[in-house]
């Protein structure tokens, strides 16, 4: 029993050591009409909308990788705080070897998390996703202007039934582009009613709002 | 010889178990009480960190203008509740829009706020440090002033072993100083333990209580932590329309939480929004309506001896404890 020990020990350290050498970093783009979404430049969407986004931060947990259907890994963070001004934040270390086709993940945080009290990292209510007076994690926050000078304000959040905006994403990864994991907002800001202006709590709004997020990156 | 080494080596031993039960990281409580709710696990109580948790509770810093702390509404003497005011005041002679419940057997409830807004005593001292009516500070600004002190890094080294002060560790020994009310010292828990008699107005009142009130304020913590309306008309300035503001179900329009009925001397005046400011108001309000199909109907004599039991939940004990009281450090800390 030993033996088996002191033989497995090393192949576990060394397994560890040459996974974590070998990493890379895949990147995640957040992308409308086939380019990176840029803060404080003007985008207009096919209802000849004009918009500017000032801020988007949103959360993914349990991101998990998967080949031909089979899952083959999660990720060791269970929580990523998405900063588009963070550039860090869209990076995801992954071990170069790894052979993937599609990635999975929730937009947002689980309800357990939301219901178990304090938490640091990535879930510090520091970071301004949270709502101190409605307990609960903002999933998603984008932040700009549309039609030059209205504001628009969309913190989405909410995790009790039937207000729920935690949203499941399975999205193929391009053969070709193996290195960047693409999350299109093209049919969100295409399909997005500026004019709803704010959505600061949960409720319905934020419900529909976060399904058409799903349904544009998914 | 042998006789006097054997009874230290006993002595030591029973010293060794109380010791290890007084570090057991749990709270001390009746045995009639039901099992806690807050998760320990994630929390485990600590004396530095219980410490951290009553200076922070006492200290103005948490304020935007380093002049309200926790305590100016959850006051020591009033079982952690706020005698007079009917609605809290705030930052820059502000008045809030409900009335400060008295905090006590928090470990029991799952839920905080009137509304039931928050759903962890954890997250719960984050709505007023960042209510711009109550306490006007920010979670960051909050940090970098303790930051800043002289004090507040070693006594996060002494709790957490990191002088960096966190969100998270802030809160946590917020929870644990609350964790630590524990009331169960009134005449009621005397006599459930078979230490005093009630006399024959509590006895009465007793025996009402529990066919008209038990339901919701069930024994022994005197609420069941649900929602309900109690029929007092809405507010028309404050237009409050409780637990609906935060499920937007129309079932819940009008819905507060049931509050315990413990400590009801030193926590005057009554209801979420400190309208009534005398318990016979109160009783007087519920033997004049019907709630979900019930009325309750008391004669005057039964008003009074209803009354002589509420009293008897009264604990006195706990409004006095010294380990509750302004920590003395904090002068030290404040005026050095």
């Amino acid at each position: 029993m030993i033996m088996l020990i002191k033989f497995i020990i090393p192949l576990l350290i060394f397994n560890y050591n040459t996974s974590n050498l070998d990493n890379i970093d895949l990147i995640i783009k957040l992308n409308f009409n086939n380019e990176n979404i840029s803060l404080n430049k003007d985008y207009t969407n096919n209802q000849a909308e004009i918009f500017s986004i000032r801020k988007l931060q949103f959360y993914i947990s349990e991101l998990s990788f998967y080949n031909q259907n089979k899952r083959v890994l999660d990720y060791h963070k269970k929580y990523i705080l998405i900063d588009i001004e963070n550039k860090n934040s869209l990076k995801i270390s992954i071990p170069s070897k790894l052979t993937f086709d599609q990635v999975s993940f929730n937009l947002g945080i689980d309800e357990e998390t939301n219901k178990t009290g304090a938490k640091g990292g990535d879930l510090d209510p520091i970071h301004g996703m949270y709502w101190t007076w409605n307990s609960g994690y903002i999933n998603f926050k984008l932040e700009g202007h549309y039609n030059l000078n209205n504001e628009f304000l969309f913190h989405l959040g909410g995790f009790i039934k039937p207000n729920n905006t935690l949203q499941k994403i399975k999205i193929n990864v391009s053969s070709t582009d193996k290195n960047n994991i693409v999350l299109n907002f093209d049919r969100f800001f295409n399909s997005l009613n500026f004019k709803l202006d704010k959505i600061l709590s949960p409720g319905k709004n934020a419900v529909n709002l976060s399904n058409l997020l799903a349904k544009s990156i998914n | 010889m042998k006789k006097f080494i054997l009874s230290i080596i006993i002595i030591f031993t029973v010293l060794i178990v109380i010791f290890n039960k007084k570090n057991n990281n749990s709270l001390d409580y009746p045995s009639y009480f039901p099992e806690v709710v807050y998760d320990f696990s994630n929390n485990k109580l600590e004396k530095e960190k219980v410490e951290l948790g009553k200076i922070l509770f006492y200290d103005p810093i948490l304020s935007k203008d380093n002049q309200i702390s926790c305590a100016s509404c959850h006051s020591s003497y009033n079982a952690f509740a706020h005698t007079d005011h009917k609605l809290s005041h705030g930052i820059n002679d502000q008045i809030g829009n409900r009335n400060a419940p008295g905090l006590f057997n928090l470990a029991w409830q799952k839920e905080f706020m009137w509304d039931g807004a928050i759903n962890h005593l954890d997250m719960q001292a984050l709505a007023p440090i960042n209510s711009e009516m109550e306490m006007g500070e920010t979670t960051k600004g909050l940090i970098k002033k303790m930051q800043k002190t002289n004090y507040y890094p070693k006594l996060f080294y002494d709790a957490f072993k990191d002088s960096i002060i966190k969100t998270e560790d802030i809160l946590k020994s917020l929870s644990q100083f609350q964790l630590t009310l524990v009331s169960a010292n009134s005449k009621y828990d005397s006599m459930l333990n078979g230490d005093v008699k009630f006399n024959m107005k509590e006895k009465n009142g007793y025996e009402l209580f529990k066919n008209n009130c038990n339901s919701c304020h069930a024994e022994p913590l005197f609420t069941n932590y649900g929602y309900k309306n109690n029929g007092i008309i809405e507010d028309t300035l404050l237009k409050d329309l409780g637990r609906y503001n935060i499920t937007q179900n129309l079932k819940d329009k009008h819905l507060f939480k049931v509050p315990s009925l413990r400590n009801l001397k030193y926590s005057y005046p009554y209801m979420h929004d400190g309208r009534m400011k005398k318990l016979h108001s109160v009783i007087d309000h519920y033997s004049n309506i019907k709630i979900e199909n019930k009325v309750i109907r008391l004669n005057s004599k039964e008003k009074v001896d209803l009354i002589a039991f509420l009293l008897t939940l009264n604990d006195k004990e706990f409004t006095l404890n010294e380990n509750h009281k302004f920590p003395k450090k904090l002068i030290n800390f404040l005026y050095q």
